[in-house]
């Protein structure tokens, strides 16, 4: 392996392309099931100037969908785990402001109104996690014939990442709820 | 020792796909139990007539002409409890059930008035479609205002002599059963209970403490 580059095992780097790809559908399709709840959610970041919002939003849509495909497609998977890290990052970087700013009673907004994930840090370490996912997704595959254990391998780290991305998202919101109202 | 290998990795992978299972399904019964135990006092905002004082006395002609009477001492011994909600609102349709089980079961349960504000014939409409014709449905802007309504559902529990007993934002059957429970141990909110439960084991420690 050359030092310079780093060399991922190829049933690595596609069960991290696939959880990603799974990611921004469900992210995706939340948003175009409510593009107006999502327009609000953008809105109420209060990062952008009124009138850009619903462009950016539509933009934000449009990327996700587009990454979904872009990730499976073997050609363009490396430049869409680059593009996935610096969307999430963007993402990082607007809850993190508000968090700066002390408003921690907006929503996440990450995966539909239904979701009530109200901005907390564990959020920031969350999508640190997604970052570091993405990167590693974007590193060259070395060469390995695949066996069937393959399958298992894939299939199993899909289960587990989702099964597990679900339960920090439930815990970290109701944590945050907690919180808030033992602040009153 | 390949088969052996083989065979040991497939079960640990079934393990743990069924270990991450069973913790996203905790979670989310997490998320759940603590939707209904989150106290209807944790969602009292301020404003309105406060809980132990009289209830506001005003009388107001419900959808169906008939004058309903509130904060009045009731002559039936019933507390009432006033529920306000709107057609748009879809957490206060989930309600109503509930609402019409607790005003028809015995004759010593509350009575149930529903309140909201608008166009009354957009309440016909709603209480057709929603078949609660049985309970008194009262449109006034002026009751909304003057129990400083403003998040929906809110419910208010009046007992017989027209003092207020509990009231807050009810998302759920348990916040509504929380506000009678409120009422019975004579507490505003089951924070104030525990706080409470909280002093009097404090005070229960130090005593013992004095005594050893």
């Amino acid at each position: 392996m050359n030092a310079a580059t780093l060399v991922l095992d190829p049933i690595v780097l596609t069960a991290a392309r696939v959880v990603l790809a799974l990611l921004f559908a469900t992210t995706a399709a939340h948003k175009l099931a409510d593009t107006r709840s999502f327009r609000d959610s953008v809105r109420a970041y209060r990062l952008l100037p009124d009138s850009t919002v619903g462009a950016i939003a539509t933009l934000l849509t449009a990327t996700e969908a587009a990454l979904v495909i872009a990730l499976l497609i073997p050609a363009l998977a490396r430049a869409a785990a680059v593009a996935a890290a610096a969307l999430l990052t963007l993402y990082t970087i607007a809850i993190a402001i508000n968090l700066a700013r002390g408003r921690s009673d907006l929503d996440c907004g990450c995966a539909g109104p239904a979701s009530r994930q109200p901005l907390n840090r564990g959020l920031l370490w969350r999508n640190g996690l997604l970052i570091a996912v993405a990167l590693l997704a974007s590193a060259p595959a070395a060469e390995r014939t695949l066996v069937w254990i393959d399958t298992v391998s894939l299939l199993g780290s899909v289960a587990c990442a989702a099964a597990l991305w679900h339960a920090a998202g439930r815990l970290l919101s109701v944590r945050a709820a907690v919180a808030s109202e033992g602040a009153q | 020792m390949m088969q052996a290998l083989i065979i040991t990795n497939v079960l640990l992978w079934l393990g743990l796909i069924g270990l991450a299972f069973v913790v996203a399904a905790l979670a989310r019964q997490v998320g759940v139990l603590h939707e209904r135990v989150a106290p209807a006092g944790a969602l009292m905002p301020a404003g309105g007539p406060a809980v132990g004082e009289a209830a506001p006395r005003v009388t107001v002609a419900d959808l169906d002409g008939t004058a309903v009477t509130l904060g009045a001492p009731s002559d039936d011994g019933r507390a009432t409890l006033l529920f306000f909600l709107s057609p748009t609102c879809p957490v206060c349709k989930t309600l109503l059930p509930t609402l019409m089980r607790v005003s028809s079961e015995e004759p010593s349960a509350p009575r149930v008035v529903l309140a909201s504000d608008g166009e009354p014939q957009e309440h016909r409409r709603f209480v057709a479609t929603q078949r609660i014709t049985a309970l008194p449905y009262v449109v006034s802007t002026e009751v909304g205002m003057r129990y400083a309504i403003g998040k929906l559902p809110y419910a208010v529990l009046i007992d017989a002599d027209g003092i207020i007993r509990a009231k807050g934002i009810v998302n759920t059957r348990e916040h509504l059963e929380s506000l009678f429970e409120a009422e019975r141990r004579g507490v505003a909110t089951i924070q104030e209970f525990l706080g409470r439960e909280h002093e009097a084991h404090e005070r229960a420690k130090q005593v013992e403490g004095e005594a050893a």
